[in-house]
């Protein structure tokens, strides 16, 4: 009997106590499901359901009539350099044609196998392809129907790869380090005592925040340096564990320092997010066991739109912090920046982040909130 | 704590005692006197300016040593702890400089003042964090029960501290529960209880009509 009581007296505990109920069952309700709504965004579910993009050879006709006739949210473009088009994401698919005369010789299908809208619509038109000239009335069983994807396979190999750990790696560590640097630097002035000493300073509270800010965001920051630091030189001696290429190789330095400027933006919004938590907290531990839900939810949005494509984004996302760079660090990996998204999303983040440093300033002059205990 | 007609003035040069139970608003008031708190009604002023016109000015004439375990950065040292203080008050390297060197001497710091507080005992740090209050050479000094938890030679050290910023024109608003420390140091004694003044007498008054009994006007 006095095991229950035991039992009954510390899930009482646990169940006052807001923390718990946040962290152990509001979350988890919340972030998988959500995780699954963002991961499904712009996936599609079958053959040509999205629209895709096919360039054809030549604009040949026929073709262009049986993809059209099967699926006909079909767009179809031509340029001059098909290759250079898939690449940058304005082609989905590019089919090339040999022809004598009038006879198909082989028809090549090139795709992009680490963009789910290109890999889907390859396998459709393939299938359709492939049923079409399977008919011996149309006698032209000599067709040949092959495919090439658009890059090789280390290329592949190498893009899957950072394309999906880089933006959640990223994330993860500057949320955790610099949540963890915010929260002893402000929850850890309540537990030390030192925050009257600092109150009582000539010095305006706004400049306490943000120096305290600004000097987590450099911790944070010294940990992302580190991470790709580490992951360059790694992947430098040893290209196989980025999938054959080199981080730098593969990226380029413009690109990693793209990927690098729109991290720090992060950094400064975990920041900020922290010393909001750690100004309430009244100590260094109530502080960590507040955060750790914001870490996670950081964690499941920088994979929120893993499976999107990297060329398309519903501007939404945008206004979702973590979601934006996460993604916007995708597409940079798949070579491709849209400049005012990036000067979008930085401004959501500054502006999330101003907010948040206006309720810290706000707070630390609560007397409530400053002599909680 | 909520503190109502609270009305006194403090002398310059004169040393006074706040004395009351804990939870009687001594504290909070401290708070007021350092501008972390700002009281919904009253003003309060230093040398004629006005604590609400002119904070900078009262918080560079105002040092404060709050209660508890010195208040420090463990993983500063000493120097650092003082340094950053001084920093943030804005005061000048030359007055640093000479301040950190008389300091140094009367508080004996000078064996451990480039370790780190983590190292320090309790009386190390409540004399680092007295240097600290000092660095600034403020007019009007607040000392929140500076005496707290510290051994009977560091207790006497304080009483020192106390007299010698009395003797060379400091004011001093100090709270403490040691009735020697009291009677040692004060100039006058206000008694707080339930955030309203009782008391306050000079300390010759309060020993002529009530003896060391501190709970006089507490009971």
């Amino acid at each position: 009997m006095k095991l229950f009581v035991i039992i009954k007296k510390e899930l009482l505990d646990q169940i006052r106590d807001k923390r718990t109920i946040v962290a152990s069952i509001l979350m988890p309700a919340v972030i998988v499901p959500l995780l699954l709504f963002l991961t499904l965004q712009k996936t599609p579910d079958d053959g040509l359901n999205t629209p895709a993009k096919i360039n054809i050879q030549n604009n040949d006709t026929l073709i262009k009539s049986l993809i059209h006739e099967s699926f006909r949210n079909s767009e179809f473009i031509n340029t001059e350099s098909p290759s250079e088009a898939m690449l940058k994401g304005e082609a989905d698919l590019y089919i090339q044609i040999t022809k004598s005369g009038e006879k198909y010789g082989t028809l090549t299908i090139y795709y992009d196998p680490a963009r789910s809208i290109s890999l889907n619509s390859y396998l459709a038109v393939n299938d359709l392809l492939k049923s079409h000239f399977a008919i011996p009335e149309i006698k032209l069983s000599d067709v040949q129907i092959t495919s090439s994807t658009i890059r090789n396979d280390t290329e592949n190999n190498t893009l899957l790869i950072l394309s999906l750990i880089l933006p959640v790696f990223l994330m993860l560590f500057a949320a955790s380090s610099t949540m963890s640097s915010v929260i002893d630097i402000s929850a850890g002035e309540k537990e030390r005592s030192t925050i009257e000493t600092l109150l009582s300073c000539s010095i305006s509270r706004t400049a306490i925040i943000l120096g305290k800010i600004s000097a987590a965001s450099v911790i944070g920051f010294s940990s992302v340096i580190s991470l790709i630091s580490g992951l360059i030189l790694c992947s430098h001696l040893y290209p196989r564990i980025t999938g054959g290429i080199s981080l730098l190789n593969f990226c380029g330095i413009k690109n990693i320092l793209l990927v690098l400027m729109m991290t720090a933006i992060s950094v400064f919004f975990f920041s900020a997010a922290g010393m909001v938590i750690g100004l309430y907290a009244r100590s260094v531990k109530e502080g960590t066991i507040l955060t750790l839900p914001v870490i996670i939810l950081s964690s499941a949005l920088s994979s929120g739109l893993i499976t999107s494509d990297p060329f398309t984004i519903n501007r939404i996302y945008l206004l979702i912090p973590v979601l934006n760079f996460s993604y916007l660090i995708r597409s940079v990996i798949f070579n491709h920046h849209e400049l005012l998204l990036i000067l979008i999303s930085a401004f959501i983040n500054l502006a999330y982040a101003s907010l948040l440093l206006i309720i810290s300033c706000r707070l630390l002059k609560k007397e409530s909130v400053i002599f909680r205990s | 704590m909520v503190l109502s007609d609270i009305s006194f003035s403090i002398n310059k040069g004169e040393a006074v005692a706040l004395v009351g139970e804990n939870g009687a608003g001594k504290t909070t008031l401290i708070r007021i006197l350092s501008l972390i708190l700002k009281p919904d009604k009253g003003s309060a002023s230093l040398d004629n300016i006005s604590f609400s016109d002119n904070p900078g000015y009262i918080k560079n004439r105002t040092g404060t040593l709050f209660s508890g375990d010195g208040a420090l950065y463990d993983r500063l040292s000493a120097k650092e702890n003082i340094l950053y203080y001084a920093q943030l008050n804005g005061v000048k390297k030359t007055v640093y400089n000479r301040m950190l060197e008389t300091l140094t001497d009367d508080l004996s710091l000078k064996d451990f003042i480039n370790d780190k507080v983590s190292t320090f005992s309790r009386g190390m740090k409540q004399r680092t964090a007295l240097a600290r209050t000092l660095i600034t050479n403020p007019d009007f000094v607040i000392l929140d029960e500076p005496s707290t938890g510290l051994d009977i030679i560091a207790c006497n050290s304080v009483k020192k501290i106390i007299n010698g910023l009395k003797a060379g024109g400091k004011t001093v608003l100090f709270s403490s529960h040691s009735t020697d420390e009291i009677f040692s140091c004060a100039d006058r004694i206000i008694v707080i209880h339930k955030g309203k003044i009782n008391c306050d007498k000079t300390s010759g008054s309060y020993q002529s009509e009530h003896g060391k009994d501190l709970t006089f006007y507490i009971k």
